[in-house]
């Protein structure tokens, strides 16, 4: 499973990166200069010359045209998509009545309790099943005589799961979907009801019709509440029903579902906005990216690389991990305040000594030292599920390209694992316990973009 | 298991055949503001063409021939993207106001940087060079119905335009020459081109001119 969930990831990023994003334009200027060289030289001739007689004259004319041609090529930037976006999750309602898989919230808050093989569903849970999209592409479709707002995408991955079954999940990759959006809002962040249907080919085969109603998208994160109806077929050869226990059978079914879902790194454009350069862009983030991963000095009696067979002491004891990073600026006095979250935060700051949270909410103060350089980040981040910690710290940003940065981290943070996980993931990444304690660390972050002053829009 | 492989293999061969500007499905769904001229042509070079107004504006009826209604802005650039041709246009237009020709421009913020333009009326022919008018010809004009041969040249700092067989205009131009050639039909006409070609001049100049030495 972990194989498949890496694979994913990585065919999610390569799927991402061979998406046409960005369209260029060139435009090339031909420049003609024209210019004559005028030369002349007199070479006395040496020695007498007699006088009294006629004697060509030693004065040499050279003239040289030039007629030089270059080209100045000027390349223009532009979005060449309507929607970009990382991963989407949903939690629904509705498709199924018992063993419901309870994922909570937008399908991220599974409880750790129920992360087990021989959980069994709940029946009084809220939600009964999640929808996850892996990587999301969409573009604009010009057909009805250029009818406004069309576009046709698919995903890397989708995962429809009803309810907590396994066999009835409903499994593509790369489904394909038509939308259609109807704008009640177009400004940042954009409001506005999407209708879409989409089937998925393989290895399950369904079709997805959803009415949502769509806010976002600002620094990536979007809101949406879906209303929708799922048919799908698993036949015997998919692998959810090859490796359950009864392999020999089909599983057909129907539900409509209630959703309500979040999408990180998920970026929209207008349509019109696909004919405005990259630079013209208008920008709601301080900083945002893909992951965030460093290594960690802290006090801790026993570091999280020592192994039982490995005790000699390590310089670093701990780790940090942010997966899907927005740091939103808050426009308000200089616009420098930000509120941000991550997908995915992971502190360890000691083999016992660790937490774990889905959506931190985190408030800074973005500092910039040197323009397009250096920019500090005071923060205070509460992180309230599955684990119950506050992180005070911050962050001095060096900027090495558009999508790499190096970090100096440094901070403070105290609270305690929630208990509660099974054994299996305790026994890997140790027994969980309170903790309090300060680190210094060093950040690399991958595919994160930190703005500048002026690439705001609430600065222009 | 190989099935599926071939599937998916067929599957992405056809989306990869159907992904180029030509193809008709690519251009319907995806790209219905461009089209193409002279393709699949052994003599002539492919001219690829993009309407910057309403996409209804224009319907091209055959292989080198289009059709376009009262206000509306067609650009033109060959293929091969060279910037000095010679542009070969037959004209009709139907209305009062005429057609205007701009080049040594770009569609990309036009009529906001300079450009040559020119305005063939039946009321005259007119050259514009940066908004100034540096060539009136009340001798010249378009006749409403009837077919007008023009031809365009840039070459180097050369402009020449030629409307039938009377030249309008022979001069040069500091502005760099550029791929593209923008028609805009005028108030109330609207205009038929047909035969359109461009001729490659990029290849043909001597960049290096060295004249013979001189003794006097």
């Amino acid at each position: 499973m972990k194989k498949l969930i890496l694979l994913s990831i990585l065919v999610t990023i390569l799927a991402l990166m061979s998406c046409s994003h960005t369209r260029v334009e060139e435009d090339t200027f031909t420049i003609t200069i024209r210019d004559t060289t005028y030369q002349r030289f007199v070479n006395n001739a040496p020695g007498n010359q007699d006088n009294g007689q006629i004697m060509p004259s030693s004065r040499t004319f050279n003239n040289i045209r030039f007629v030089n041609q270059y080209d100045s090529i000027v390349t223009r930037h532009y979005p060449d998509f309507i929607r970009l976006g990382f991963f989407e999750s949903i939690g629904i309602m509705g498709s199924s009545s018992k063993n419901k898989l309870a994922p909570g919230l937008f399908g991220l808050f599974h409880d750790p309790e129920n992360l087990t093989e021989t959980f069994k569903g709940d029946d009084n849970a809220t939600f009964s099943g999640a929808i996850y999209k892996l990587g999301i592409y969409e573009y604009r479709l010009r057909w009805f005589r250029d009818a406004k707002n069309w576009t046709i995408g698919t995903h890397a991955l989708e995962y429809i799961a009803p309810d907590v079954w396994i066999d009835n999940a409903l499994i593509s990759i790369f489904p394909l979907y038509l939308r259609k959006r109807y704008f009640l809002r177009e400004e940042i962040p954009y409001i506005a009801v999407t209708l879409g249907g989409g089937i998925g080919w393989w290895p399950s085969q369904y079709l997805n019709l959803a009415a949502s109603l769509d806010l976002g998208s600002i620094g990536g994160l979007n809101l949406r509440t879906y209303l929708g109806f799922i048919a799908g077929y698993n036949s015997s050869s998919t692998p959810q029903i090859k490796n359950s226990n009864n392999p020999d059978r089909t599983i057909s079914q129907a539900f409509p579902y209630f959703g309500l879902g979040l999408s990180v790194l998920d970026f929209h454009n207008l349509p019109k906005e696909t004919e405005t350069e990259w630079k013209f862009h208008e920008h709601s983030s301080w900083d945002v990216g893909l992951l965030q991963i460093g290594m960690l000095y802290t006090t801790a009696d026993e570091s999280v690389f020592q192994t039982k067979n490995d005790t000699t002491e390590k310089i670093f004891k701990g780790l940090s991990l942010k997966l899907a990073n927005a740091q939103i600026a808050i426009p308000i006095l200089n616009n420098r305040f930000y509120a941000g979250t991550s997908l995915l935060n992971i502190i360890l700051l000691g083999k016992k000594e660790w937490g774990f949270s889905i959506l931190p909410i985190r408030l800074g103060y973005w500092l910039v030292l040197i323009e397009d350089e250096l920019s500090l980040d005071p923060f205070i981040e509460y992180n309230y599920f599955p684990s119950n910690f506050i992180n005070l710290g911050s962050r001095l940003n060096l900027k090495i390209s558009e999508n790499l940065n190096l970090s100096l981290l440094f901070g403070f943070a105290t609270g305690k694992t929630d208990l509660g996980y099974d054994k299996s993931i305790t026994d890997e990444i140790g027994l969980p316990g309170e903790f309090s304690r300060p680190y210094i660390g060093i950040n690399i972050n991958i595919w994160d973009r930190i703005f500048y002053p002026q690439e705001l829009r609430y600065n222009k | 298991m190989k099935k599926i492989i071939y599937i998916i293999l067929m599957l992405t061969l056809f989306i990869q055949s159907c992904w180029y500007p030509q193809n008709t499905i690519y251009n319907n769904y995806f790209a219905p503001d461009r089209f193409y001229l002279n393709t699949n042509s052994i003599d002539f070079d492919e001219i690829s063409c993009l309407i910057v107004t309403n996409i209804d504006s224009v319907t091209k009826y055959s292989s080198n021939a289009f059709t376009m209604t009262p206000n509306q802005i067609v650009a033109m650039k060959s293929f091969k993207s060279y910037t000095q041709y010679k542009a070969d246009i037959t004209t009709k237009i139907t209305g009062n106001q005429g057609i205007r020709f701009s080049f040594r421009t770009i569609i990309d913020q036009y009529n906001k940087i300079p450009d040559i333009g020119f305005d063939f009326t039946p009321e005259g022919c007119f050259v514009f060079e940066n908004g100034i008018q540096i060539r009136s010809v009340d001798s010249i004009k378009a006749k409403i119905g009837e077919k007008s041969r023009i031809l365009i040249e840039n070459y180097g700092k050369l402009v020449n335009i030629i409307v039938d067989c009377d030249t309008v205009y022979y001069g040069k131009t500091n502005l760099p020459s550029t791929e593209q050639l923008i028609i805009k039909t005028l108030n109330n006409t609207s205009a038929e081109l047909s035969g359109i070609i461009f001729n490659n001049l990029n290849s043909d100049i001597n960049i290096f001119e060295k004249q013979p030495i001189i003794t006097k």
